[in-house]
Order: structure tokens, then C-alpha cells, then sequence
């Protein structure tokens, strides 16, 4: 019964607002048929300008190379010391760039590379790194320093 | 106060009738609102046409002011519009020109026959209607005089392929229309909710 009154009440509204409506309809049948009627003389100016008919212009064209660029590898240039053949196999983040009102920005997630490098596994190290002296990484011996000094 | 005794002398049967008015009268403003309701749905799929246009450059952040967005999704939506509609409009033009053309040529501008063609064709229908509270309303059937005639002469003819073979393209032009209003709240709606100082964010980012 209340979704019954509540659709009669919108019905109301919308057949004593109707003439408004309809004007807005009919503002805007006339404005479509000037901007139809207009195009021509738009197109021609198109051909002179760099204002192209067109539905893509810079702002796709720089839109679809940034998301080429995460699509190769986004992560490639965010830090250096990642191989540039470990991009390619990373799944593209679900980033939500910054848009300007939100602080703080929202940062791409990181996504370690999959490297060749046994993986350190073992979390039971306290603060002071006790369980921190696995050789994950060439020329480091287990005291932590480069197998060169 | 007239009114009011008048209502106060209805009979049994008037009062049913009045009801049954009632009831049919709120019926009709619930389709309407129905109506709305699926007008609504409509223009909700047209507008999303918006958001697969802007949806790749919002996400890569390559408009971040709401002016330029204000400014491309219009352009973009406004050159989807011609895209769609300028085949439905100049189709309703060449209909409707011909038919002034034939007019002009072969009737000396005189449209008479088109309103007589379709007087004859369509039913004449005599409602009774009486006063209440000023106002004239029906007070019964309606007493078909005449129903759907067709003859089948020229001018019959004429009138009815104009009106089908205009109506079409005209139906789709008023369609597309239609979507360009939906893009345009929609455009309006964006701004509004993307591009919106909201303190909430702020609390649920230091969250």
C-alpha cells in the first residue's frame, strides 16, 4: 500500500510538473537541431583548426598511453632496483589515480617482483634482526655484509 | 455552500460513482507514475554513456579540474549526438519536405485534406458530460458515432504513409533527444558526486 501512494504521489508530481518537462524536452529537440544544423560549418572549421568532430582527442590519446604504460609494466619505473623482465608477467594493479580532492593521494599498490631470489620466509626475527642472516641475495654472507669486504 | 448540500443530497448510486471515479482517476496517476519510473530506467542506461567516454581518462587522472570535465563530456556527448542523430533528422526532413512540396505542387498549399482524411479515418466519439463543482467531466459512455473508417482514396492514403513514414525517424530523433538529456544530468550528476570536497574521505583515508 505505501508503494502504491508513494507511485500515485510521483505520478502527481510528474503531471503537475509536466510543462516544465516538456519545455526542457522541447529547449533541447531545438538546440539538437541547431547543433545538427550547425555542423557543417563546424566541419569545415574542423578542417582548418585543430578542433577535430571527433569523440577521442588529446585527453584519450594521453589516457590510452598511461594505461598502455601500467599495462607493460607499471611498476618498472617506480623503482630501480626491480629487473625490467619482472614486469612483465605482474597483474596491472586496480589503481585509482589521485583526482585532485582526497588526501592523501592514493598510492599504486607495490607488488614484489617475482625474482629468482629465494624469498625470505621466516618472520619470527625480533627487532634487533636476530633471524635476519639468510643469504637472500648475491655476494652477502650471514653476517649481513657484502661477501666482498 | 450550494456544493456542499449538493454533496450532502448525493444519492447511494452517486456515491458509488464518485468512488469508482476516484479509484480510476488515482489508477491513471499510478501509470503515470510507472511511467516515470520506467522513463527513469531509460535515461539511467543513456547517461551511462558518459561513463564509458570519460571513464578511462578519469581513471588515469589526466582531467583533474571539474571545469575541463564539465567541458569534455560535453563536447564528447555532443558529438555522440550527431553521430546518432543526424540519420533519424534528415530522413523526418526529407519526409517532411516532400510531403510540403507534393502539397504546394499538386493542392496550391492547402492542407485541408490531410485534417478531413484523418477526421474520416479516425472514430467520433460523444461524451456526455455534466457539471461538477464547475468543472464539465463525463457522465457516462462514450456514444461512438463513428468508428475507424478507411475508404481507401488518395488523400487517405497520403496522409497515412506521411504520418507512418514520418513518425519513425521522427520517434528515433525524439529518442536520441532524449539520450542527450540523460548524458547532460548525467554530466551534471558527476560533477557533483566525482568531483565533490567530501570530509568523509578524509576520515575514512586517516581511518
Amino acid at each position: 500500500m505505501e508503494t502504491f501512494f508513494k507511485r500515485v504521489g510521483i505520478g502527481a508530481i510528474v503531471i503537475i510538473t509536466s510543462p516544465i518537462w516538456v519545455a526542457y524536452f522541447c529547449l533541447y529537440v531545438i538546440f539538437g537541431t541547431v547543433l545538427i544544423l550547425l555542423t557543417p560549418i563546424r566541419f569545415i572549421e574542423s578542417l582548418f583548426t585543430d578542433k577535430k568532430l571527433k569523440i577521442k582527442n588529446h585527453y584519450d590519446i594521453e589516457a590510452a598511453a598511461i594505461l598502455n604504460q601500467m599495462g607493460e609494466g607499471y611498476n618498472v619505473n617506480q623503482s630501480s632496483n626491480i629487473p625490467p623482465s619482472a614486469g612483465a608477467n605482474m597483474q596491472q594493479p586496480n589503481y585509482q589515480p589521485y583526482n585532485g580532492n582526497s588526501y592523501p593521494p592514493q598510492q599504486p599498490p607495490y607488488y614484489p617482483p617475482q625474482s629468482g631470489y629465494p624469498q625470505n620466509t621466516n618472520t619470527n626475527y625480533n627487532q634487533n634482526n636476530a633471524g635476519y642472516n639468510q643469504n637472500n641475495y648475491p655476494n652477502q654472507n650471514n653476517n649481513g655484509r657484502g661477501g666482498n669486504q | 455552500m450550494d456544493n456542499l448540500i449538493t454533496l450532502v443530497k448525493l444519492t447511494e448510486s452517486d456515491k458509488k460513482t464518485l468512488i469508482a471515479l476516484v479509484i480510476i482517476i488515482l489508477f491513471i496517476v499510478m501509470i503515470v507514475g510507472y511511467i516515470q519510473k520506467l522513463v527513469g530506467f531509460i535515461m539511467k542506461n543513456q547517461g551511462a554513456t558518459v561513463d564509458n567516454q570519460m571513464y578511462d581518462i578519469l581513471r588515469t587522472g589526466v582531467i583533474q579540474k571539474k571545469r575541463d570535465f564539465t567541458k569534455e563530456a560535453r563536447r564528447k556527448s555532443g558529438i555522440y549526438f550527431l553521430k546518432k542523430a543526424w540519420i533519424p533528422f534528415f530522413l523526418s526532413v526529407i519526409c517532411i519536405g516532400s510531403f510540403t512540396i507534393y502539397v504546394y505542387i499538386y493542392r496550391s498549399g492547402d492542407f485541408s485534406f490531410f485534417t478531413d482524411s484523418w477526421g474520416l479515418m479516425m472514430p467520433n466519439i460523444n461524451w456526455n458530460v455534466n457539471k461538477f463543482f464547475s468543472i464539465m467531466i463525463p457522465t457516462d459512455y462514450p456514444e461512438f458515432e463513428t468508428y475507424f473508417a478507411f475508404n481507401g482514396s488518395r488523400d487517405e492514403y497520403i496522409s497515412l504513409i506521411f504520418v507512418i513514414v514520418s513518425a519513425i525517424p521522427l520517434t528515433f530523433y525524439l529518442v536520441e533527444c532524449q539520450a542527450f538529456i540523460a548524458r547532460s544530468m548525467r554530466i551534471r550528476k558527476l560533477c557533483s558526486t566525482y568531483f565533490a570536497k567530501d570530509v568523509n574521505k578524509l576520515s575514512n583515508n586517516h581511518a
